[in-house]
């Protein structure tokens, strides 16, 4: 991760993954398992970022963004995720993505709070010439919109990439029962996934569908 | 089961009610109480669109979903109760305070004249007063956008 | 380039100005711009201001279907209807479409197509986020042209013309195929991501989700208990447990 091209690469993705989410072009790239596979494969290791993004996906599949509600942001705390999850034991893997992630994905909605907050007072300078019809003034409101979350994503990219630093610092090797946090990371994304979907599945067909689902799933790992 | 969620939420039906409560609780009707979707067919088309199968709207205003009140309450099915403004919810209130008891703040939003409560609260001075009236009398009320996240009780909202 | 395909494009970004007071309001009127100015080409300025305002208030919907709103004011607009009923018409679309767009994205295709990656990924290896995005950008794509098509042909009528099309059923249908996908990946996400862990570590993790998820779903804690908050809490005791071994 050393190489000044890596850190340029991961910053960058980190960041589009983040502008992704909230703003352009929201295609799914800010989704775990699509941003920390990509850093997995800048960094050189595609298996870490795939396990890493599978269990903070596991998280994801709680989240719906639905009317105004709160969300965390995923996209640069999954690339971070990725990045420290590269260079552990693989029994660490999943335990060394939450750390790093999770807390990120926090940290990362609330910017996204204070984001529209920031929109909203730059709307407010304009309001007059938005109620007159001015185009050039909402064209202007757009353009600082995405370059406020441009600037915001690559903040938080550097924050998220500098904790992935930190955690890399620990030789987990000799860190006695670090696996523990593996399964913490695990049984969270579980929980997460099935509390999601049970809540928006309801009743009837939806919870039959989710039925199959589980116990072809149940089958396949027994038969896998 | 009756009406499960008595609810003001200015966006009407949208994906926090159909989703959001709608799948946790069971919905299987919403009433829809607001003066102008009653009297437009268009919007009505809308609103049934927008609903996920199994799920029967109803629209009605205030007179109307007075005298349904009962009925809704006494359904064998889960449902909702949606008024776009805290006047009409105000009104069904005074008239069933024995039904509409526990009243959500799902969603009222910013105006000229209205304060920022919460994101998804802005309320008018005369806003405030009615909602103090309701608590005054008895109203059970606090503000929530979703089941996932805490209900905010009215003394946390006006101190 | 055309306005239709300009509109097209400004609705990838129809959130970047968003806010609490006007929501997606502004994101709409930057989308509609394009074809306003075509629209009011040979009219006074003061006409075409007057809709730019309009198309600008508040507004919000699920972001893909953005398109039918700036599309059914456009062509209310080019009809000659009154200013109050174009309002009107622009408040009424905002909770439907937000209603059936969660439906059919965050609660049908998302979910659906992460459900079924998760599963494929033991197999299929980093090859199933390529297709991934490339199947949800291009039902994307489609689903916002055929959004903006339908309300600039269809403007006041656009209500009647939803109710008419694919789109309920193809919700309904969506959320079906994520319930199955994300219940099929559970499983295999745990047993890819447990390996060969010893029994001991399943039955700690089948424990503690089997509680979890019973206070996620219960309505006395389900206010309290979200994955990520579940998550931090179970990392934090994880921390203590390792931090007291000898």
């Amino acid at each position: 991760m050393t190489s000044p091209i890596v850190i340029m690469s991961l910053l960058l993705w980190a960041t589009v993954a983040g502008v992704d989410l909230a703003t352009v072009p929201q295609g799914l790239l800010s989704r775990p398992l699509v941003a920390a596979t990509v850093a997995g494969a800048i960094v050189g290791n595609i298996e870490a970022g795939l396990l890493s993004g599978m269990v903070l996906e596991l998280y994801a599949l709680d989240v719906l963004p639905i009317g105004a509600a709160w969300y965390p942001d995923f996209g640069a705390a999954s690339v971070a995720a990725a990045v420290a999850a590269a260079v552990v034991p693989l029994p660490v893997v999943a335990g060394v993505a939450g750390v790093v992630a999770l807390p990120i994905a926090v940290f990362g909605g609330w910017t996204i709070q204070r984001l529209r907050r920031f929109n909203g007072a730059s709307v407010q300078r304009r309001l007059e010439r938005v109620a007159a019809g001015d185009a050039r003034a909402i064209w202007e409101l757009q353009r600082n919109g995405l370059l406020r979350d441009i600037a915001r994503s690559f903040m938080l990219s550097v924050c998220a990439l500098l904790v992935a630093a930190i955690v890399m610092s620990i030789t987990w090797e000799n860190v006695r029962g670090a696996e523990w946090l593996s399964w913490a990371t695990i049984a969270g994304g579980l929980i997460a996934a099935i509390g999601g979907a049970l809540r928006s599945a309801g009743q009837g067909a939806r919870r039959r569908w989710y039925a199959v689902g589980l116990s072809t799933g149940v089958a396949v790992a027994l038969l896998a | 089961m009756g009406v499960a969620l008595y609810r003001v939420d200015d966006r009407l039906v949208h994906g926090q009610v159909v989703i959001g409560w709608g799948r946790p609780l069971g919905v299987r009707f919403i009433a829809l109480v607001d003066p102008a979707v009653r009297a437009s067919s268009w919007e009505q088309d809308l609103y049934r669109m927008a609903v996920p199968d199994g799920v029967e709207v109803f629209f009605a205003d205030v007179a109307e979903a007075i005298t349904l009140l009962p009925e809704w309450e006494a359904d064998r099915r889960a449902g909702v109760v949606i008024t776009g403004d805290l006047e009409t919810m105000a009104a069904l209130y005074t008239a069933r305070p024995d039904l509409v008891n526990r009243i959500n703040l799902g969603g009222i939003h910013h105006r000229a004249d209205r304060t920022e409560r919460l994101r998804y609260l802005y309320l008018a001075p005369e806003e405030e007063a009615l909602l103090r009236r309701l608590d005054a009398a008895g109203a059970e009320l606090s503000a929530q956008d979703l089941p996932t996240t805490p209900a905010v009780p009215l003394d946390e909202i006006l101190p | 380039m055309t306005p239709r395909t300009a509109a097209l494009i400004r609705l990838y970004g129809v959130q970047a100005a968003w806010t609490y007071e006007r929501m997606a309001g502004i994101g709409v009127g930057h989308a509609s711009a394009p074809l306003l100015r075509d629209l009011y080409a040979a009219s006074a300025p003061a006409e075409r201001r007057a809709a730019v305002a309009r198309s600008a208030e508040f507004f919000n919907s699920h972001p893909y279907l953005a398109g039918i709103a700036v599309g059914a004011v456009v062509r209310a607009e080019r009809d000659g209807v009154d200013p109050a009923q174009i309002s009107r018409l622009r408040i009424a679309l905002s909770g439907p479409l937000g209603a059936i767009g969660d439906q059919l994205i965050w609660a049908g295709q998302v979910p659906a197509l992460m459900g079924l990656a998760l599963a494929a990924s033991p197999w299929a290896g980093a090859w199933v986020v390529g297709a991934l995005l490339v199947a949800h950008n291009v039902a994307r794509l489609l689903l916002t042209s055929w959004g903006l098509d339908l309300g600039l042909r269809e403007g006041l009528g656009v209500g009647s013309a939803l109710s008419r099309s694919w789109i309920a059923q193809r919700a309904s249908d969506a959320q079906r195929v994520a319930a199955f996908g994300v219940g099929l990946a559970t499983p295999i996400a745990a047993w890819q991501l447990l390996g060969d862990a010893r029994p001991a570590a399943w039955a700690i993790v089948g424990a503690i989700t089997l509680v979890g998820s019973v206070l996620a779903l219960a309505p006395g804690t389900r206010s309290h208990v979200s994955g990520l908050r579940v998550g931090l809490g179970l990392l934090a005791v994880a921390g203590v447990v390792i931090g007291g071994m000898p």
